[in-house]
């Protein structure tokens, strides 16, 4: 998850000091994930690449007012799912949320290396059952893990409900979980055999 | 399905989405099922991994298309600050760059040689009209000053500190260095941002009022701001970045590596943001309360920090006989009161003993 309080600095930088080197770090930091949440709605790189600037180009306009968006991460993401929606409206192809079938793909997790409790190996197969969640569930679960944002956000930002979300982080805490259960006792049955 | 609600619970648990009851019947859980804990914690672990931010092409591309289109609308982008603006030049240049950084860097030596070589023989013949002229402002213990700055600033100069800037102020910056404590009040420029610099924080600014007090005999250099924003700039914690609201102020160590060294110097954090203090009696705000003559300490000082304080103020010298009486709370302000009358009336209120001789004075149980 990233850091709220490193967001809030560089709010406040942008906001207090049109500081322009703060609102690259802001781009960098969610145009990987705002682009495939797009595309997810609007079906086409393109466009969702112009409708991610065209939300940046906003927070650069209002950058003064910055500083009083409470959670920038839901701010975000919810801007980039209105204006997608606006697109398909004004296309007169009006298909709604369909994520579904998205293209969202899942950083890589990060390995500590002094972290000593999960191995390299053990990042891989959880790695691994991720990648193996359904579409929907993946979104929901990087929404929630990656974007630090809560269920309630997320539920209304999908327009699921919140026990959808709920749900589905079950479901996902399932598969990696027992994903690491099986790498635990693997472990401990290759040690007791030694 | 048992299972499956120790999942719901597990990730609601983790994600700080779980009631009371839900935690309760989480731990209830695992009571039952001790194979389950390990599980429990690794998955902890991995939900709050931060993941380091890693440099993408990608996005370093679409960041810089991003630009292009912004400059089409009629929205003015221009970083403030010029080295902001810098870098994205910078960027933008890197493939000519690298054409010319061979002979640069060989044109850069020869200057450089040329420049040694000429200093030598400046500084042989004693001269030193090659060097930016300085101006610079010192204060003695027991005097205080004001200056104005040639851009309009003021500064508060408190009791043994120090303040210089050189002929170049406000050309591209308003530069100046600091020992010892101002209150700086900043003419508004934003073309021409205001920095401060100490030894352990540099204080970006562009029209605020604000006090920095960084005397190197004190554990912290701190930061306080009355109105505006300031941006304030760890030096030796990788150029680390704070930004101050009205009403709060920062402190940071001036001695970093007590922490690594293990040894408890410090009592508060390395690096503590928090609001300002009020003088309960008058309101007075503590940090700043010099600029209007008051010598105020607050509730929680003890009398070494206190005696650190008058030393300056009063321009003497305070000793500890008993280690003790140094670790005492005092609480208090003085405006006309002279030295004597201060010791007097603390003496009265928290019972120690002093001793007077000359500018020493020592304090006693």
């Amino acid at each position: 998850m990233r850091k709220p309080e490193n967001i809030r600095l560089l709010q406040q930088a942008i906001a207090c000091f049109d500081d322009a080197q703060a609102y690259k770090q802001l781009f960098l930091l969610f145009y990987p994930s705002l682009v495939p949440f797009a595309i997810s709605i609007i079906r086409s790189k393109e466009l969702a690449e112009e409708i991610v600037s065209d939300v940046f180009i906003k927070i650069w306009e209002k950058r003064n007012q910055l500083d009083k968006v409470e959670n920038l991460s839901y701010y975000l993401f919810t801007a980039v799912k209105n204006k997608c929606l606006n697109q398909l409206h004004n296309q007169q192809n009006r298909a709604g949320i369909n994520i579904n079938d998205t293209t969202m793909e899942f950083k890589s997790l990060y390995h500590d290396p002094e972290q000593k409790l999960i191995s390299a190996e053990m990042i891989s197969q959880i790695q691994q059952a991720i990648q193996e969640l359904p579409p929907r569930c993946r979104l929901i679960f990087k929404l929630v893990k990656e974007e630090g944002l809560k269920y309630k956000e997320v539920a209304e930002l999908l327009q699921v409900s919140v026990k959808t979300v709920e749900n589905q982080m079950s479901l996902a805490f399932k598969k990696i979980g027992t994903a690491i259960n099986f790498k635990i006792h693997h472990l401990s049955h290759v040690f007791s055999k030694n | 399905m048992i299972a499956d609600r120790f999942w719901e619970l597990l990730s609601k648990k983790v994600f700080a989405e779980a009631n009371e009851a839900e935690l309760k019947e989480f731990e209830e859980l695992l009571l039952h099922r001790s194979d389950w804990k390990n599980t429990s914690e690794i998955l902890a672990l991995l939900a709050h991994q931060s993941q380091p931010i890693e440099k993408n092409n990608e996005s370093e591309q679409a960041f810089e298309k991003h630009i292009e289109r912004l400059k089409k609308t009629d929205i003015d982008f221009i970083g403030l600050y010029p080295e902001d603006h810098q870098t994205i030049v910078e960027e933008e240049r890197s493939s000519k760059f690298t054409k010319w950084a061979l002979p640069i860097g060989v044109l850069a030596i020869i200057v450089f040689i040329f420049l040694i070589i000429k200093n030598g023989i400046v500084r042989s013949d004693n001269t030193t009209e090659n060097q930016p002229p300085l101006s610079q402002v010192t204060t003695k213990p027991g005097s205080k000053t004001q200056i104005q700055l040639p851009d309009g600033s003021i500064v508060w100069l408190n009791a043994n500190s120090n303040l210089t800037y050189d002929k170049d102020f406000g050309k591209t910056l308003r530069e100046v260095k600091l020992t010892g404590e101002a209150f700086f009040d900043v003419v508004k420029d934003h073309a021409h941002p205001f920095v401060i610099h100490t030894k352990v924080i540099d204080v970006k600014v562009l029209g605020t009022q604000f006090n920095v007090k960084a005397y190197p005999n004190e554990a912290y250099t701190e930061t306080s701001l009355i109105r505006g924003s300031v941006e304030v700039t760890v030096k030796n914690r990788s150029n680390e970045k704070h930004y101050l609201k009205p009403n709060e102020k920062i402190s940071v160590a001036n001695n970093m590596e007590s922490e690594t060294a293990g040894v408890e110097t410090h009592s508060k954090p390395l690096i503590l943001t928090e609001t300002l203090t009020y003088y309960h009696a008058d309101s007075t705000v503590i940090e700043t309360s010099w600029v209007d003559n008051k010598l105020t300490f607050q509730e929680n000082e003890t009398f070494r920090q206190v005696a650190l304080k008058m030393e300056r103020w009063y321009g003497v010298n305070i000793s500890f006989a008993d280690e003790e009486v140094a670790e005492i709370r005092l609480y208090g302000s003085f405006t006309s009161e002279t030295i004597n009358q201060a010791l007097e009336a603390l003496h009265e209120g928290f019972g120690f003993n002093y001793k007077i001789t000359g500018n020493n004075i020592l304090i006693t149980k």
